[in-house]
């Protein structure tokens, strides 16, 4: 276990390296230069401005220089100075992880307290009431665009009834409570949008459990329905579903750009969206760097967690 | 006379299928006494597997009903039990082997895990009391080290300890009656007549009562005291093994003792029965045999056969008795 997790970590330094050499690269290929962009706001000789600013910024030196230089500061976690707020990009990062993980993981448990239970009841009551109404709204929640229904949820609880704030954001280190009346919108249109195809994939996985031998075995050992499902059944069918899961919460770590937009919920998403929009080059650099990374340490996350849940997987 | 634990009368299943009714168990009557160890013999699709999730109640409704028949269990219709009451006695009363233990087997729980559950909730013993009588149950079944193997998963087990394990579960709360549904079927050859002088050797260590199901007449002939032979639904033949090996009074099971392949080098060519098993969707009308059968007359094609006595004991359902002409 030990050995397998530290060859997969191991494995994660190449995929890491690329990643970032297509990130500076990218922002290399953009036509100008930052200094360009900087140009323009300082006042006084324009090419005596240049000259000081292309050394500033060490753009005098060859690319790889460059690029190794950058590397190296970025895993000290620096990633220099934002060109609008003029702040360090590592501090104005790190003060929206915290919002995109907060929204994203209760998005995440909501969407499970939705899919679970339901698509359970769907697979154990097939071709019920109950199944055909989990099925229709599931395929909706796939049909539908997350921003849609988000405005929408804003116009009938914000507009019409008022009980909740339509956006905005409050830290829940500083007023838990408080943070919660904005984080409901938010995280119940992530939630029902996930749950809609996590619903129908624990249906799916759970029917054709129940299908299996095991099942009867356990009734003919005298054990409740109840047991039977929710003890037996339901561990085997959860496997594909808290895969998907995981899977769906590196997403969403990676950043609801649409969703914390509408709620304007400064989360990293939004950051690199609003970084985009002001060519803020090494911001937009350090911001799809760190998603890049959390991405992929999800996915690791995911692996190692299904052999908590699966037995059969053997680490060779 | 002995006491009978298990009797069987008129059971009757059927399944409604989109395309129609299938009737998978037909009338089916027999019975068991203390001590007795019963064959149920048949080719795939005979019925017989489903007469024995019928006996557990682990026929699902819908599409599958029990429109008459009972079901005697030391003498109460199982078939009239409440959920609790039918719960109490599977596990505890009635134990069953399924066929293939790699997937009758949980596999994302130690094989301690679910032994012991079904300990703690049918005998109400501790962890450390069931985890004590888990050991003492693979060790019963033959399984070396139990306690190195307690903690280990189904996947990690051969095919033969798989099944071994599967006795154990099946014996782990005291059933008096076991139910093996072709418990050797999935197994190597090899391992086929261990597993099943393990089987018979615990039935009557333990003075238990066997039903057991397989189309191998070869395991019956070695394991069994009663057998009773099912075609397309129907018993066709039943008696004491001895009598219906050496005297079969049923067209069909004559055909299936000569297409036993012989050792002795008499033959070159296999016997088999000509034709092959009817469609149950679509049963042909009197004897569901009478396509197969040599010696089939008009009455076979109008008139379900019923079983009849020939013999002290030894029953068979053929038309060709009713003239006296075996």
């Amino acid at each position: 276990m030990l050995a397998y997790t530290l060859r997969r970590i191991a494995q994660l330094i190449p995929v890491l390296l690329v990643l970032s050499v297509a990130v500076f690269s990218f922002v290399e290929a953009l036509p100008g230069s930052i200094v360009d962009t900087l140009v323009g706001t300082e006042g006084g000789d324009i090419e005596e401005a240049r000259a000081i600013l292309t050394k500033e910024y060490g753009l005098d030196r060859p690319v790889h220089e460059r690029y190794v230089l950058w590397l190296g500061r970025a895993l000290q976690f620096d990633f220099g100075k934002s060109l609008v707020t003029r702040r360090p990009i590592s501090t104005e990062l790190l003060s929206r992880i915290p919002a995109t993980v907060y929204l994203a993981a209760v998005g995440i448990v909501i969407s499970l307290l939705i899919a679970v239970p339901l698509g359970t009841f769907a697979a154990v009551r097939r071709n019920s009431a109950v199944d055909y109404t989990a099925q229709v709204t599931s395929l909706a929640g796939i049909s539908i665009p997350e921003f849609w229904f988000a405005i929408l949820c804003v116009l009938l609880f914000s507009l019409y009834l008022g009980w909740l704030p339509s956006s905005g954001y409050v830290s829940p280190f500083e007023d838990f409570w408080g943070s919660l009346q904005f984080l409901i919108l938010p995280a119940a249109a992530i939630g029902f949008r996930q749950a809609a195809f996590t619903t129908r994939l624990t249906r799916s996985s759970m029917l054709d459990e129940l299908s299996k031998e095991y099942v009867d075995t356990a009734r003919a050992l005298g054990h409740s329905e109840r047991k039977v499902i929710f003890k037996y059944t339901l561990r085997n069918a959860m496997i594909p579903t808290i895969t998907i899961s995981g899977l769906q919460l590196a997403n969403l770590l990676g950043g609801t750009v649409v969703l914390e937009s509408i709620f304007a919920w400064p989360g990293i998403g939004r950051a690199i969206f609003e970084a985009i929009l002001q060519r803020d080059y090494p911001l937009i650099q350090a911001g799809v760097l760190v998603l890049g990374c959390i991405v992929v340490v999800m996915n690791l996350l995911v692996d190692l967690t299904y052999r908590l849940l699966n037995p059969r997987v053997t680490f060779a | 006379m002995a006491e009978t634990v298990l009797a069987l009368d008129e059971l009757t299943v059927r399944f409604r299928l989109r395309r129609g009714d299938l009737t998978a168990v037909d009338g089916v009557s027999f019975s068991i006494e203390r001590g007795q160890t019963f064959g149920l013999v048949g080719e795939s699709g005979s019925g017989k597997s489903v007469t024995a999730k019928a006996i557990m109640r682990l026929i699902p409704d819908p599409p599958g009903e029990i429109p008459h028949g009972r079901v005697l269990f030391e003498g109460s219709n199982i078939l009239d039990k409440s959920d609790t009451e039918m719960r109490a006695l599977r596990g505890r009363r009635i134990g069953m082997v399924f066929q293939e233990p790699m997937s009758a087997l949980n596999p994302v729980f130690t094989v301690c895990d679910q032994i012991s559950d079904a300990l703690r909730t049918n005998l109400g013993l501790s962890k450390a009391e069931a985890r004590e009588r888990v050991i003492e149950l693979l060790s019963l079944v033959g399984i070396p080290s139990p306690q190195k193997r307690l903690d280990s998963y189904v996947h990690e087990f051969s095919g033969g300890m798989r099944q071994r394990v599967m006795l154990a579960m099946a014996l782990s709360c005291n059933p008096s009656f076991l139910i093996a549904d072709e418990p050797t079927t999935a197994l190597d050859v090899t391992i086929q007549a261990t597993i099943l002088e393990l089987i018979t050797g615990m039935i009557e260590r333990l003075g238990m009562s066997l039903l057991f199901i397989t189309h191998n007449l070869g395991v019956v002939a070695h394991a069994c005291d009663r057998v009773g032979v099912m075609y397309a639904s129907h018993i066709v033949e039943l008696g004491d093994t001895r009598e219906i090996f050496a005297n079969p009074q049923h067209p069909y099971t004559v055909g299936l003792l000569n297409s036993i392949p012989r050792l002795d080098g008499q033959a070159k060519y296999l016997t088999p029965i000509a034709g092959s098993v009817c469609n149950m969707m679509d049963p042909p009308s009197g004897c569901k045999f009478h396509p197969r059968c040599s010696h089939a007359m008009d009455i076979c094609r109008r008139e379900i056969p019923r079983l009849k006595e020939i013999a002290p004991g030894h029953l068979a359902a053929c038309h060709l008795h009713d003239r006296g002409t075996a």
